[in-house]
């Protein structure tokens, strides 16, 4: 023993082990009803100690907080390694959970460095078996120079054997302590060059030699203790001397990591598992580089499916009832009152805000499908596999994740490339955001494609978003080879783990985007559908004869080149505003507000399905809205990229517009 | 082991994984995130997300649609890091 350490012939003991691993669990089965509670001295840390017998020796355990290590980075280890060092108990038990043993064997190593009388628990060797694994405890035991005790707390079973190692540790029944674990040669050399410069006869509270690889790995406690252990002169050198070996800590870790890597292989054997876990099963699909892509190109097509079967109708059956149903209503009710009023409350008001509002149907179904996915944890992986595809067709620039935000709206998208470090990768970031497929200008796909497509509206919407993800990529592959060479940057990525979506979470999440669409319609889109209505009334009666209608004409040669008149034209330039006004403006401009005008069927007369399409595509590539573009001058600092983005956008919509109508037609979409 | 992980990160083709790092290092994923972790308390790398905080973003009603998918975090490489692996050459220290 240490019979004197253990004083009047108690063990003292302490249980240490990272969090989840069983620990408390295991201090409460021992000391059961013995326990007392409190707070670790000028901590907010809870203290539990306990006492139990086991044949005639007397127990006194110490539950330490969880902790990975012993490098004092967090309170809990800061409190468990002074414990150790400080009260030194007779023994330290290492709680391992058997499951995660290759993660829990850190601990391990630096208890051994610490050269502390040991005994290793490997709890939780009940689910061992289910994960392939197959632990060899004697194996283990050879490896550590420790006991080794296999345990399942929950159920009691080796605390028996744990009892009697103790014991025999504590009382010296077992062999001496075994050396620590050792460490690289280039770290062995690096301590003796520091152990040179200092005093041989040097007084420390713990062992010399692991305070000197404390202090290589830059730990500030003892840092700090030596300082004031030293001269000043004396501390000057070794303070120098650490600067200059500031990155030993890569080769001191990274010496423990080897051991660990080779204990766990001398003690582990892996076997095929019977049963792959599902999460492991759906990444093997979901993070592949090709099958991750495919599923992900499979998961937005169900989502614009369900949009169209679930969303249209309701759309349509709010179209009937809010917006015509409304101008009927109104117009009875305003019998008598001047033309000009009831034509702005029913075709401003009603025909231009009051018809987007009758979307959310749709954008509620989009909403909650995605809020659903990033629940799940899915969007995660979407994001992880996106990365690999851009940079499989030689992408640069870490742009992947603010893109993933121009999905609702392209502002935060814009904002959001801060977190891409160097400039070139964040200007690429900037300059594409814009083409992202955002929410504003998927409502006017639904639109569209549900009046023009019937049941191939989905897929002719995912054709489109593709088309639009296909061009982000073409362009930014075009800027970074010949506008920007920047550099790589890396990332680690942490994938959350897969888990049944919290649905308060998930209806939270769509009902905040929801509500940001709607406090849109009730405000920028209602104020330019009133712009509109103004524009489309004056001066004349007619509105060929209106400011908007001479607008209109005056750009009709170009909407010719891909079959649009001149109200497309204008309902496709108040989408500069927001992408959501193209149809309050043709809601407006069509007399959606006027009884019972249905703006789909309106749609269908005033145009052909090649135009249609056209119409589609130039609106997925026209020019940012403004929001996007005061948010790309802000971040890009320049009026000369601003102005850049609008061009190209300009250009490709344009060209995008035309060649589609013109290929359209060739199909037979003409007629 | 630490520097080949530093050396993996600073080498991969975009974002690598906590799967990718295992695999490379040969070792289970969950000691590739304990890895991780000493590389992120050791200053090499940094929470890339921390940055992404934009001045009146709570005002815009846009707000919540911002943010990274659910659960993801993100770490970059330092410039202690890439200081760090440039003394064994593993590097540019520039990028």
């Amino acid at each position: 023993m240490t019979a004197s350490k253990a004083g009047e012939g108690t063990v003292r003991v302490a249980l240490a082990g990272s969090p989840n691993t069983g620990k408390s669990t295991l201090f409460n089965f021992l000391t059961g009803l013995s326990q007392h509670v409190g707070n670790w001295p000028g901590k907010t840390v809870e203290r539990k100690t306990g006492t139990c017998r086991h044949g005639d020796t007397a127990f006194f355990f110490v539950d330490l907080p969880g902790s990975y290590s012993l490098s004092a980075s967090s309170l809990e280890e800061e409190i468990a390694r002074a414990y150790i060092l400080q009260e030194h108990p007779d023994v330290v038990v290492a709680v391992l959970d058997a499951s995660s043993l290759e993660r829990n064997l850190y601990l391990v190593c630096e208890l051994l460095e610490l050269g502390v009388p040991l005994v290793v628990v490997l709890n939780m060797m009940d689910i061992v078996e289910g994960q392939g694994l197959q632990v060899d405890c004697r194996a283990l035991q050879s490896a550590l120079g420790v006991p080794v005790v296999p345990m399942v707390a929950t159920r009691g079973e080796g605390i028996f054997e744990l009892l009697e190692a103790v014991r025999a540790i504590a009382f010296n029944e077992v062999r001496p302590l075994p050396p620590p674990p050792a460490a690289p040669a280039a770290v062995q050399a690096l301590v003796d060059s520091l152990d040179g410069l200092l005093p041989p006869d040097l007084a420390l509270p713990y062992p010399r030699r692991w305070a000197l690889v404390k202090l290589l790995e830059g730990d500030g406690a003892i840092a700090g203790a030596m300082r004031k252990t030293l001269s000043s002169n004396g501390w000057r050198a070794v303070d120098s001397f650490l600067r200059l070996h500031e990155d030993a800590i890569l080769e001191i870790a990274g010496g423990r990591y080897e051991w660990v890597a080779q204990t766990f292989r001398r003690a582990v054997q892996r076997r095929r598992r019977e049963k792959v876990p599902l999460g492991e099963r759906a990444d093997r699909i979901l993070t592949h580089p090709l099958g991750g892509v495919l599923a992900l190109l499979g998961v937005m097509a169900a989502i614009f499916w369900t949009m169209f079967s679930l969303g249209t109708p309701v759309q349509r059956r709010l179209d009937e009832w809010l917006v015509q149903g409304s101008a009927d209503r109104l117009e009875s009710a305003l019998e008598g009152a001047p033309d000009r009023l009831v034509s702005l409350l029913a075709d401003g008001v009603i025909g231009g805000a009051g018809l987007v509002l009758t979307f959310v149907p749709i954008l509620a179904i989009l909403f909650l499908a995605l809020a659903l996915l990033e629940d799940l944890g899915y969007m995660a992986r979407a994001a992880f596999v996106m990365d690999r595809f851009m940079h499989r067709i030689g992408l640069r620039g870490k742009s992947f994740l603010p893109l993933f935000l121009g999905f609702g709206c392209n502002v935060p998208a814009i904002l959001g490339s801060r977190i891409v470090e160097s400039r070139s990768a964040r200007l690429t970031t900037i300059l594409v955001a814009p083409l992202m497929p955002c929410a504003g200008r998927m409502v006017v796909v639904a639109l569209f494609t549900a009046a023009f497509f019937g049941r191939a509206a989905a897929l002719v919407s995912w054709s489109m978003v593709t088309i639009n993800l296909a061009l982000l990529a073409l362009m930014a592959l075009l800027l970074n080879r010949f506008v920007f060479r920047g550099e790589e940057a890396a990332f680690v990525m942490e994938l959350p783990r897969y888990h049944a979506p919290n649905w308060r979470t998930v209806l939270m999440a769509t009902w905040q985007r929801l509500r940001a669409f709607i406090v849109l319609a009730g405000t920028a889109i209602l104020a330019v559908s009133l712009v509109v209505w103004a524009l489309s009334n004056f001066p004349g009666d007619h509105i060929e004869d209106s400011v908007l209608g001479m607008i209109g004409r005056g750009l009709e040669p170009l909407g010719r080149l891909m079959g649009l008149d001149w109200q497309m034209i204008v309902a496709l330039m108040t989408s500069f505003v927001a992408k959501e006004n193209t149809i309050a403006t043709l809601g407006v401009i069509l007399g959606t507000g006027k009884g019972d005008v249905d703006l789909s069927a309106q749609l269908t007369q005033v145009m052909v399905p090649a135009a249609a399409v056209a119409f589609i595509a130039v609106q997925m590539l026209f020019v940012p809205c403004v929001a996007s573009l005061a948010a790309i001058r802000r971040e890009t600092q320049s009026w000369r990229w601003t102005g850049f983005t609008v061009g190209y956008m300009l250009v490709i919509s344009l060209a995008v517009g035309i060649i589609t109508y013109q290929v359209a037609r060739l199909m037979g979409w003409g007629v | 082991m630490l520097r080949r992980a530093l050396a993996l990160i600073a080498g991969c083709q975009g974002v690598c994984s906590y799967d990718d790092l295992a695999r490379e290092l040969g070792v289970s994923q969950a000691l590739a995130e304990q890895l991780v972790a000493d590389l992120l308390r050791s200053g090499c790398l940094r929470m890339a997300t921390d940055e992404c905080a934009v001045e009146g973003c709570t005002s815009c009603p846009l707000h919540t649609s911002c943010g990274l998918p659910g659960g993801v975090r993100l770490l970059q490489l330092t410039d202690k890091g890439r200081r760090w692996l440039a003394r064994t050459g593993e590097i540019d220290a520039r990028g």
